[in-house]
Protein backbone atom coordinates (compact mmCIF):
# COMPACT_ATOMS: atom_id res chain seq x y z
CA UNK A 1 0.00 0.00 0.00
CA UNK A 2 1.57 3.29 -1.06
CA UNK A 3 0.91 6.52 0.77
CA UNK A 4 -0.02 9.73 -0.98
CA UNK A 5 2.09 12.83 -0.35
CA UNK A 6 -0.70 14.24 1.78
CA UNK A 7 -0.69 11.14 3.96
CA UNK A 8 3.09 11.34 4.36
CA UNK A 9 2.84 14.98 5.43
CA UNK A 10 0.02 14.11 7.83
CA UNK A 11 2.04 11.33 9.43
CA UNK A 12 5.18 13.49 9.70
CA UNK A 13 3.24 16.41 11.21
CA UNK A 14 1.50 14.18 13.72
CA UNK A 15 4.80 12.47 14.60
CA UNK A 16 6.49 15.82 15.32
CA UNK A 17 3.69 16.92 17.62
CA UNK A 18 3.47 13.55 19.37
CA UNK A 19 7.23 13.53 19.97
CA UNK A 20 7.10 17.08 21.31
CA UNK A 21 4.26 16.15 23.66
CA UNK A 22 6.09 13.02 24.76
CA UNK A 23 9.19 15.11 25.50
CA UNK A 24 7.10 17.50 27.62
CA UNK A 25 5.60 14.55 29.49
CA UNK A 26 9.05 13.00 29.96
CA UNK A 27 10.32 16.12 31.70
CA UNK A 28 7.22 16.41 33.84
CA UNK A 29 7.59 12.83 35.09
CA UNK A 30 11.35 13.27 35.46
CA UNK A 31 10.83 16.26 37.74
CA UNK A 32 8.03 14.53 39.62
CA UNK A 33 10.32 11.63 40.43
CA UNK A 34 12.71 13.99 42.21
CA UNK A 35 10.14 15.88 44.25
CA UNK A 36 9.25 14.88 47.78
CA UNK A 37 6.11 16.89 48.54
CA UNK A 38 2.89 15.38 47.20
CA UNK A 39 1.34 18.69 46.21
CA UNK A 40 4.09 19.47 43.72
CA UNK A 41 4.33 15.85 42.62
CA UNK A 42 0.62 16.04 41.71
CA UNK A 43 1.23 19.21 39.75
CA UNK A 44 4.07 17.64 37.76
CA UNK A 45 2.03 14.47 37.18
CA UNK A 46 -0.92 16.58 36.01
CA UNK A 47 1.05 18.44 33.39
CA UNK A 48 2.66 15.21 32.21
CA UNK A 49 -0.75 13.62 31.73
CA UNK A 50 -2.07 16.70 29.94
CA UNK A 51 0.90 16.51 27.55
CA UNK A 52 0.17 12.84 26.89
CA UNK A 53 -3.49 13.63 26.19
CA UNK A 54 -2.49 16.43 23.81
CA UNK A 55 -0.29 13.94 21.98
CA UNK A 56 -3.11 11.41 21.92
CA UNK A 57 -5.44 13.87 20.21
CA UNK A 58 -2.83 14.71 17.64
CA UNK A 59 -2.60 10.99 16.97
CA UNK A 60 -6.38 10.74 16.62
CA UNK A 61 -6.55 13.76 14.29
CA UNK A 62 -3.56 12.56 12.27
CA UNK A 63 -5.26 9.21 11.93
CA UNK A 64 -8.46 10.94 10.92
CA UNK A 65 -6.74 12.78 8.13
CA UNK A 66 -5.29 9.57 6.73
CA UNK A 67 -7.96 7.01 7.28
CA UNK A 68 -11.10 9.06 6.94
CA UNK A 69 -12.17 9.05 3.30
CA UNK A 70 -14.04 12.29 3.92
CA UNK A 71 -12.90 15.76 4.94
CA UNK A 72 -12.35 16.70 8.57
CA UNK A 73 -15.72 18.35 8.83
CA UNK A 74 -17.35 15.04 8.05
CA UNK A 75 -15.10 12.96 10.22
CA UNK A 76 -17.43 11.20 12.61
CA UNK A 77 -16.91 11.97 16.26
CA UNK A 78 -18.24 8.71 17.54
CA UNK A 79 -18.94 7.65 21.07
CA UNK A 80 -15.49 6.27 21.80
CA UNK A 81 -13.82 9.36 20.37
CA UNK A 82 -16.00 11.69 22.38
CA UNK A 83 -15.70 9.70 25.57
CA UNK A 84 -11.91 9.50 25.25
CA UNK A 85 -11.91 13.28 24.78
CA UNK A 86 -13.87 13.64 28.03
CA UNK A 87 -11.55 11.23 29.83
CA UNK A 88 -8.59 13.30 28.63
CA UNK A 89 -10.06 16.40 30.21
CA UNK A 90 -9.83 14.74 33.64
CA UNK A 91 -6.03 15.25 33.83
CA UNK A 92 -6.63 18.89 32.99
CA UNK A 93 -8.88 19.19 36.02
CA UNK A 94 -6.36 17.25 38.11
CA UNK A 95 -3.61 19.67 37.14
CA UNK A 96 -5.88 22.69 37.71
CA UNK A 97 -6.74 21.37 41.17
CA UNK A 98 -3.10 20.82 42.16
CA UNK A 99 -2.12 24.23 40.77
CA UNK A 100 -4.83 25.97 42.79
CA UNK A 101 -3.68 24.12 45.91
CA UNK A 102 -0.07 25.09 45.13
CA UNK A 103 -1.19 28.70 44.78
CA UNK A 104 -2.82 28.45 48.18
CA UNK A 105 0.30 26.88 49.65
CA UNK A 106 2.53 29.64 48.36
CA UNK A 107 0.20 32.36 49.57
CA UNK A 108 1.44 33.78 52.89
CA UNK A 109 -2.13 34.14 54.09
CA UNK A 110 -3.12 30.68 52.82
CA UNK A 111 -6.08 32.10 50.89
CA UNK A 112 -8.23 29.83 48.79
CA UNK A 113 -9.07 31.01 45.29
CA UNK A 114 -12.87 31.41 45.39
CA UNK A 115 -13.23 28.77 48.13
CA UNK A 116 -11.63 26.11 45.94
CA UNK A 117 -10.61 24.10 49.02
CA UNK A 118 -14.27 23.34 49.68
CA UNK A 119 -15.75 23.47 46.18
CA UNK A 120 -13.19 21.03 44.80
CA UNK A 121 -14.69 18.04 46.58
CA UNK A 122 -18.10 18.63 44.98
CA UNK A 123 -16.72 19.30 41.50
CA UNK A 124 -14.11 16.54 41.45
CA UNK A 125 -16.65 14.09 42.83
CA UNK A 126 -19.31 14.99 40.30
CA UNK A 127 -16.84 14.76 37.40
CA UNK A 128 -15.69 11.32 38.53
CA UNK A 129 -19.26 10.07 38.96
CA UNK A 130 -20.30 11.46 35.59
CA UNK A 131 -17.25 9.99 33.88
CA UNK A 132 -18.12 6.61 35.36
CA UNK A 133 -21.74 6.93 34.27
CA UNK A 134 -20.76 8.20 30.82
CA UNK A 135 -18.30 5.35 30.43
CA UNK A 136 -20.92 2.80 31.40
CA UNK A 137 -23.39 4.35 28.97
CA UNK A 138 -20.82 4.34 26.17
CA UNK A 139 -20.04 0.67 26.73
CA UNK A 140 -23.76 -0.14 26.88
CA UNK A 141 -24.38 1.74 23.66
CA UNK A 142 -21.46 0.10 21.90
CA UNK A 143 -22.35 -3.39 23.01
CA UNK A 144 -26.12 -3.32 22.71
CA UNK A 145 -27.37 -0.37 20.71
CA UNK A 146 -24.74 -0.55 17.98
CA UNK A 147 -25.78 -4.09 17.17
CA UNK A 148 -29.35 -2.97 16.72
CA UNK A 149 -28.46 0.09 14.66
CA UNK A 150 -25.96 -1.86 12.59
CA UNK A 151 -28.76 -4.22 11.74
CA UNK A 152 -30.85 -1.22 10.77
CA UNK A 153 -27.98 -0.03 8.57
CA UNK A 154 -27.21 3.27 10.38
CA UNK A 155 -24.19 4.55 12.24
CA UNK A 156 -24.10 5.24 15.95
CA UNK A 157 -23.09 8.78 16.87
CA UNK A 158 -23.25 10.53 20.19
CA UNK A 159 -25.46 13.14 18.64
CA UNK A 160 -28.40 10.84 18.78
CA UNK A 161 -31.27 11.45 21.13
CA UNK A 162 -29.69 10.91 24.52
CA UNK A 163 -31.64 11.09 27.73
CA UNK A 164 -31.31 14.02 30.13
CA UNK A 165 -29.16 11.89 32.42
CA UNK A 166 -26.95 10.98 29.51
CA UNK A 167 -26.59 14.67 28.68
CA UNK A 168 -25.56 15.49 32.23
CA UNK A 169 -23.14 12.58 32.35
CA UNK A 170 -21.35 13.94 29.30
CA UNK A 171 -21.80 17.64 30.01
CA UNK A 172 -20.29 17.79 33.51
CA UNK A 173 -16.90 16.21 32.58
CA UNK A 174 -16.81 18.50 29.54
CA UNK A 175 -17.73 21.80 31.13
CA UNK A 176 -16.12 21.59 34.59
CA UNK A 177 -12.49 20.97 33.48
CA UNK A 178 -12.76 23.53 30.69
CA UNK A 179 -14.38 26.18 32.89
CA UNK A 180 -12.57 25.88 36.23
CA UNK A 181 -9.07 26.68 34.94
CA UNK A 182 -9.90 29.78 32.88
CA UNK A 183 -12.03 31.18 35.72
CA UNK A 184 -9.84 30.46 38.76
CA UNK A 185 -6.26 30.28 37.53
CA UNK A 186 -6.05 33.91 36.34
CA UNK A 187 -7.09 34.92 39.86
CA UNK A 188 -4.36 32.67 41.27
CA UNK A 189 -1.77 34.15 38.90
CA UNK A 190 -2.71 37.68 39.87
CA UNK A 191 -2.71 36.90 43.57
CA UNK A 192 0.42 34.79 43.93
CA UNK A 193 3.81 36.39 44.40
CA UNK A 194 5.52 33.08 43.71
CA UNK A 195 7.55 33.80 40.58
CA UNK A 196 7.95 30.11 39.67
CA UNK A 197 4.25 29.35 39.95
CA UNK A 198 3.46 32.38 37.83
CA UNK A 199 5.88 31.24 35.16
CA UNK A 200 4.47 27.71 35.25
CA UNK A 201 0.87 28.93 34.90
CA UNK A 202 1.69 31.41 32.17
CA UNK A 203 3.39 28.79 30.00
CA UNK A 204 0.53 26.40 30.60
CA UNK A 205 -2.03 29.06 29.71
CA UNK A 206 -0.19 29.75 26.48
CA UNK A 207 -0.08 26.03 25.70
CA UNK A 208 -3.80 25.68 26.38
CA UNK A 209 -4.50 28.65 24.10
CA UNK A 210 -2.57 27.03 21.24
CA UNK A 211 -4.41 23.74 21.79
CA UNK A 212 -7.71 25.57 21.72
CA UNK A 213 -6.73 27.43 18.53
CA UNK A 214 -5.74 24.13 16.93
CA UNK A 215 -9.11 22.62 17.80
CA UNK A 216 -10.93 25.73 16.59
CA UNK A 217 -9.02 25.60 13.32
CA UNK A 218 -10.45 22.14 12.66
CA UNK A 219 -13.96 23.28 13.49
CA UNK A 220 -14.00 26.66 11.77
CA UNK A 221 -11.67 26.33 8.81
CA UNK A 222 -12.55 22.96 7.37
CA UNK A 223 -15.11 24.48 5.05
CA UNK A 224 -12.62 27.06 3.77
CA UNK A 225 -9.32 25.21 3.52
CA UNK A 226 -8.19 21.92 2.09
CA UNK A 227 -7.07 19.09 4.34
CA UNK A 228 -3.37 19.67 3.65
CA UNK A 229 -3.36 23.34 4.56
CA UNK A 230 -5.57 22.76 7.57
CA UNK A 231 -3.27 20.00 8.78
CA UNK A 232 -0.26 22.28 8.39
CA UNK A 233 -1.90 25.09 10.39
CA UNK A 234 -3.09 22.72 13.10
CA UNK A 235 0.32 21.02 13.31
CA UNK A 236 2.08 24.34 13.78
CA UNK A 237 -0.38 25.29 16.52
CA UNK A 238 -0.07 21.91 18.26
CA UNK A 239 3.72 21.98 18.08
CA UNK A 240 3.64 25.42 19.68
CA UNK A 241 1.30 24.02 22.34
CA UNK A 242 3.64 21.10 23.01
CA UNK A 243 6.58 23.49 23.36
CA UNK A 244 4.63 25.60 25.86
CA UNK A 245 3.68 22.48 27.84
CA UNK A 246 7.36 21.50 27.88
CA UNK A 247 8.31 24.94 29.24
CA UNK A 248 5.50 24.75 31.75
CA UNK A 249 6.62 21.29 32.90
CA UNK A 250 10.15 22.58 33.42
CA UNK A 251 8.80 25.53 35.39
CA UNK A 252 7.04 23.44 38.06
CA UNK A 253 10.12 24.17 40.12
CA UNK A 254 13.37 25.87 39.10
CA UNK A 255 15.89 23.53 37.50
CA UNK A 256 19.49 24.57 37.28
CA UNK A 257 22.30 23.65 34.96
CA UNK A 258 25.91 23.59 36.06
CA UNK A 259 26.97 26.07 33.44
CA UNK A 260 24.10 28.45 32.83
CA UNK A 261 22.53 29.00 36.25
CA UNK A 262 18.75 28.82 36.58
CA UNK A 263 16.82 27.66 33.55
CA UNK B 1 27.99 21.53 67.59
CA UNK B 2 24.32 20.71 67.18
CA UNK B 3 23.71 17.49 65.33
CA UNK B 4 21.52 17.90 62.25
CA UNK B 5 20.00 14.47 62.93
CA UNK B 6 21.38 13.29 59.61
CA UNK B 7 24.71 11.48 60.15
CA UNK B 8 25.86 11.99 56.55
CA UNK B 9 25.25 15.73 56.80
CA UNK B 10 26.97 15.95 60.18
CA UNK B 11 29.99 14.30 58.63
CA UNK B 12 30.23 16.95 55.90
CA UNK B 13 29.86 19.79 58.40
CA UNK B 14 32.26 18.40 61.00
CA UNK B 15 29.72 17.06 63.53
CA UNK B 16 26.73 19.31 62.86
CA UNK B 17 25.65 22.92 62.76
CA UNK B 18 27.97 25.32 64.65
CA UNK B 19 26.95 26.48 68.14
CA UNK B 20 25.09 29.78 68.35
CA UNK B 21 24.54 29.82 64.63
CA UNK B 22 21.76 30.56 62.19
CA UNK B 23 21.58 28.28 59.17
CA UNK B 24 19.49 28.87 56.08
CA UNK B 25 18.23 25.95 54.00
CA UNK B 26 17.46 27.18 50.49
CA UNK B 27 15.61 25.17 47.89
CA UNK B 28 12.60 25.14 45.60
CA UNK B 29 9.20 24.10 46.91
CA UNK B 30 8.67 20.35 47.11
CA UNK B 31 12.31 19.30 47.14
CA UNK B 32 12.26 18.26 50.81
CA UNK B 33 14.15 21.00 52.63
CA UNK B 34 11.61 20.89 55.47
CA UNK B 35 12.86 17.38 56.24
CA UNK B 36 16.14 18.90 57.43
CA UNK B 37 14.12 20.88 59.96
CA UNK B 38 12.15 17.81 61.06
CA UNK B 39 15.29 15.73 61.63
CA UNK B 40 16.96 18.62 63.42
CA UNK B 41 13.94 18.99 65.72
CA UNK B 42 13.62 15.27 66.35
CA UNK B 43 17.28 14.94 67.30
CA UNK B 44 17.02 17.96 69.58
CA UNK B 45 14.01 16.48 71.38
CA UNK B 46 15.80 13.16 71.81
CA UNK B 47 18.88 14.91 73.21
CA UNK B 48 16.76 16.97 75.64
CA UNK B 49 17.24 20.30 73.93
CA UNK B 50 14.42 22.81 73.99
CA UNK B 51 12.85 22.97 70.52
CA UNK B 52 10.69 25.72 69.09
CA UNK B 53 8.99 25.23 65.72
CA UNK B 54 7.77 28.44 64.08
CA UNK B 55 5.53 27.68 61.12
CA UNK B 56 3.26 29.49 58.70
CA UNK B 57 1.16 26.33 58.47
CA UNK B 58 -1.12 24.71 61.03
CA UNK B 59 0.42 22.17 63.39
CA UNK B 60 -1.74 19.46 61.83
CA UNK B 61 -0.32 20.19 58.36
CA UNK B 62 3.26 20.08 59.62
CA UNK B 63 2.69 16.79 61.45
CA UNK B 64 1.17 15.32 58.29
CA UNK B 65 4.28 16.36 56.38
CA UNK B 66 6.53 14.90 59.08
CA UNK B 67 4.65 11.63 58.72
CA UNK B 68 4.99 11.85 54.93
CA UNK B 69 8.76 11.79 55.31
CA UNK B 70 8.47 8.68 57.46
CA UNK B 71 9.78 10.49 60.54
CA UNK B 72 8.50 9.25 63.88
CA UNK B 73 8.70 11.93 66.56
CA UNK B 74 8.26 9.28 69.29
CA UNK B 75 5.44 11.33 70.87
CA UNK B 76 7.89 14.12 71.64
CA UNK B 77 6.72 17.50 70.43
CA UNK B 78 8.38 20.87 70.18
CA UNK B 79 6.80 24.10 71.33
CA UNK B 80 4.70 25.26 68.41
CA UNK B 81 4.47 28.87 67.33
CA UNK B 82 1.95 28.38 64.55
CA UNK B 83 -0.90 30.03 62.71
CA UNK B 84 -3.22 27.34 64.05
CA UNK B 85 -3.07 24.53 66.58
CA UNK B 86 0.08 25.61 68.40
CA UNK B 87 0.66 26.57 72.04
CA UNK B 88 1.45 30.08 70.83
CA UNK B 89 -0.60 31.54 68.03
CA UNK B 90 0.79 34.26 65.87
CA UNK B 91 -0.36 36.56 63.13
CA UNK B 92 1.91 36.55 60.09
CA UNK B 93 1.20 40.25 59.58
CA UNK B 94 2.50 41.07 63.05
CA UNK B 95 6.29 41.15 62.82
CA UNK B 96 6.73 42.75 66.22
CA UNK B 97 4.50 40.12 67.85
CA UNK B 98 6.47 37.32 66.21
CA UNK B 99 9.76 38.77 67.38
CA UNK B 100 8.38 39.27 70.90
CA UNK B 101 7.09 35.69 71.14
CA UNK B 102 10.42 34.21 70.05
CA UNK B 103 12.41 36.39 72.46
CA UNK B 104 10.08 35.47 75.34
CA UNK B 105 10.62 31.77 74.64
CA UNK B 106 14.39 32.34 74.54
CA UNK B 107 14.29 34.18 77.88
CA UNK B 108 12.21 31.47 79.54
CA UNK B 109 14.64 28.77 78.41
CA UNK B 110 17.90 30.60 79.01
CA UNK B 111 20.56 28.16 80.16
CA UNK B 112 19.31 25.34 77.98
CA UNK B 113 20.41 24.37 74.51
CA UNK B 114 17.67 25.75 72.23
CA UNK B 115 16.82 24.76 68.68
CA UNK B 116 14.56 26.91 66.56
CA UNK B 117 13.19 25.76 63.21
CA UNK B 118 11.16 28.08 61.03
CA UNK B 119 9.52 28.12 57.60
CA UNK B 120 8.05 31.62 57.76
CA UNK B 121 10.73 33.59 55.95
CA UNK B 122 9.27 33.29 52.45
CA UNK B 123 5.86 34.34 53.69
CA UNK B 124 7.33 37.31 55.53
CA UNK B 125 9.24 38.35 52.41
CA UNK B 126 6.06 38.20 50.36
CA UNK B 127 4.08 40.29 52.79
CA UNK B 128 6.69 42.93 53.54
CA UNK B 129 9.35 44.99 51.85
CA UNK B 130 12.60 42.94 51.74
CA UNK B 131 14.47 45.71 53.61
CA UNK B 132 12.00 45.42 56.49
CA UNK B 133 12.68 41.70 56.74
CA UNK B 134 16.46 42.14 56.54
CA UNK B 135 16.31 44.53 59.52
CA UNK B 136 13.88 42.34 61.44
CA UNK B 137 16.00 39.25 60.90
CA UNK B 138 19.29 40.96 61.60
CA UNK B 139 17.98 42.19 64.96
CA UNK B 140 16.34 38.88 65.84
CA UNK B 141 19.44 36.83 65.04
CA UNK B 142 21.66 39.20 67.01
CA UNK B 143 19.37 38.94 70.06
CA UNK B 144 19.08 35.17 69.75
CA UNK B 145 22.84 34.70 69.81
CA UNK B 146 22.92 35.86 73.43
CA UNK B 147 21.54 32.40 74.15
CA UNK B 148 22.76 28.89 73.38
CA UNK B 149 20.64 28.65 70.29
CA UNK B 150 20.89 27.15 66.82
CA UNK B 151 18.37 28.41 64.28
CA UNK B 152 17.46 26.52 61.14
CA UNK B 153 15.34 28.48 58.66
CA UNK B 154 14.02 27.37 55.31
CA UNK B 155 13.59 29.70 52.36
CA UNK B 156 11.75 28.95 49.13
CA UNK B 157 13.88 29.37 46.06
CA UNK B 158 12.19 30.54 42.89
CA UNK B 159 9.60 32.54 44.79
CA UNK B 160 11.78 35.59 45.32
CA UNK B 161 14.05 37.71 43.20
CA UNK B 162 17.69 36.51 43.07
CA UNK B 163 18.95 39.66 44.79
CA UNK B 164 16.60 39.08 47.72
CA UNK B 165 17.81 35.51 48.02
CA UNK B 166 21.44 36.66 47.94
CA UNK B 167 20.81 39.29 50.61
CA UNK B 168 19.08 36.76 52.86
CA UNK B 169 22.02 34.39 52.58
CA UNK B 170 24.33 37.14 53.83
CA UNK B 171 22.46 37.31 57.13
CA UNK B 172 23.08 33.67 58.04
CA UNK B 173 26.16 31.86 59.34
CA UNK B 174 25.52 28.88 57.14
CA UNK B 175 23.66 28.16 53.92
CA UNK B 176 22.66 24.68 52.80
CA UNK B 177 21.36 24.55 49.26
CA UNK B 178 19.07 21.85 47.87
CA UNK B 179 18.43 22.07 44.15
CA UNK B 180 17.48 20.09 41.09
CA UNK B 181 20.12 20.13 38.39
CA UNK B 182 19.73 19.21 34.77
CA UNK B 183 22.39 16.98 33.27
CA UNK B 184 21.48 15.91 29.76
CA UNK B 185 18.12 14.18 30.11
CA UNK B 186 18.60 13.52 33.80
CA UNK B 187 17.38 15.57 36.73
CA UNK B 188 19.59 15.33 39.80
CA UNK B 189 18.70 16.41 43.32
CA UNK B 190 21.92 17.85 44.72
CA UNK B 191 22.91 19.34 48.04
CA UNK B 192 25.68 21.84 48.55
CA UNK B 193 27.02 23.59 51.62
CA UNK B 194 27.38 27.10 50.26
CA UNK B 195 28.89 28.34 53.47
CA UNK B 196 29.12 27.27 57.08
CA UNK B 197 30.84 29.12 59.89
CA UNK B 198 33.90 27.22 61.05
CA UNK B 199 33.88 24.84 58.12
CA UNK B 200 36.28 25.35 55.19
CA UNK B 201 34.48 26.28 51.93
CA UNK B 202 33.23 23.18 50.13
CA UNK B 203 32.80 23.36 46.39
CA UNK B 204 31.43 19.82 46.21
CA UNK B 205 27.91 18.66 45.46
CA UNK B 206 26.17 15.71 47.10
CA UNK B 207 23.43 13.67 45.54
CA UNK B 208 20.69 13.18 48.12
CA UNK B 209 17.69 10.98 48.74
CA UNK B 210 15.39 10.56 51.69
CA UNK B 211 14.79 7.38 53.62
CA UNK B 212 13.07 6.47 56.87
CA UNK B 213 16.36 6.76 58.68
CA UNK B 214 17.21 10.18 57.32
CA UNK B 215 18.94 11.49 54.30
CA UNK B 216 21.42 9.56 52.20
CA UNK B 217 24.23 11.62 50.73
CA UNK B 218 26.73 10.56 48.12
CA UNK B 219 29.45 12.72 46.74
CA UNK B 220 28.64 13.83 43.21
CA UNK B 221 31.28 14.30 40.57
CA UNK B 222 30.26 16.30 37.50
Amino acid sequence: MSLSSFEVVAIAAAAIVILACAYAAFWAFNIRRNLKVNLYRHQALGIGLVAICAGYFTFILGGASIYSPVSFSEYPLDNIGFYSFLACLAPLLYWTDSSLLAARDSDPLQRDVLHWGRVRFVLLGSVLICLGAGGAYTVYELVFLSQQTALAGTSVYLVGVPSILNNIAFLVPLVVPLAVGPILLPVAVRRTKDLTLRRHLKWFGLGAAFLMLGALAYVLLTALLGNSLLLLIASVLYTAAAYCLYRSAKAVIPIYSFTEGAS
Amino acid sequence: MASSGIPALDKIMADGYPDKSAVLVVGPPGIGKEALGYWFTKTGLVQGDFCLYVTRLSVREVLQDVKGFGIDMDHKVPLWLASDGGQIKYDINDLAGLSFSIKEVLKQNAGRRIRIVTDVLSSLLMLNQPETIYKFLDQLLADAKQYDVVILATLEEGMHKPEVLAAMQQLFDGVVELRLYEEGLRVLPLLRIRKMRGVPPQPGYYSFSFSRTGMELTSYVK
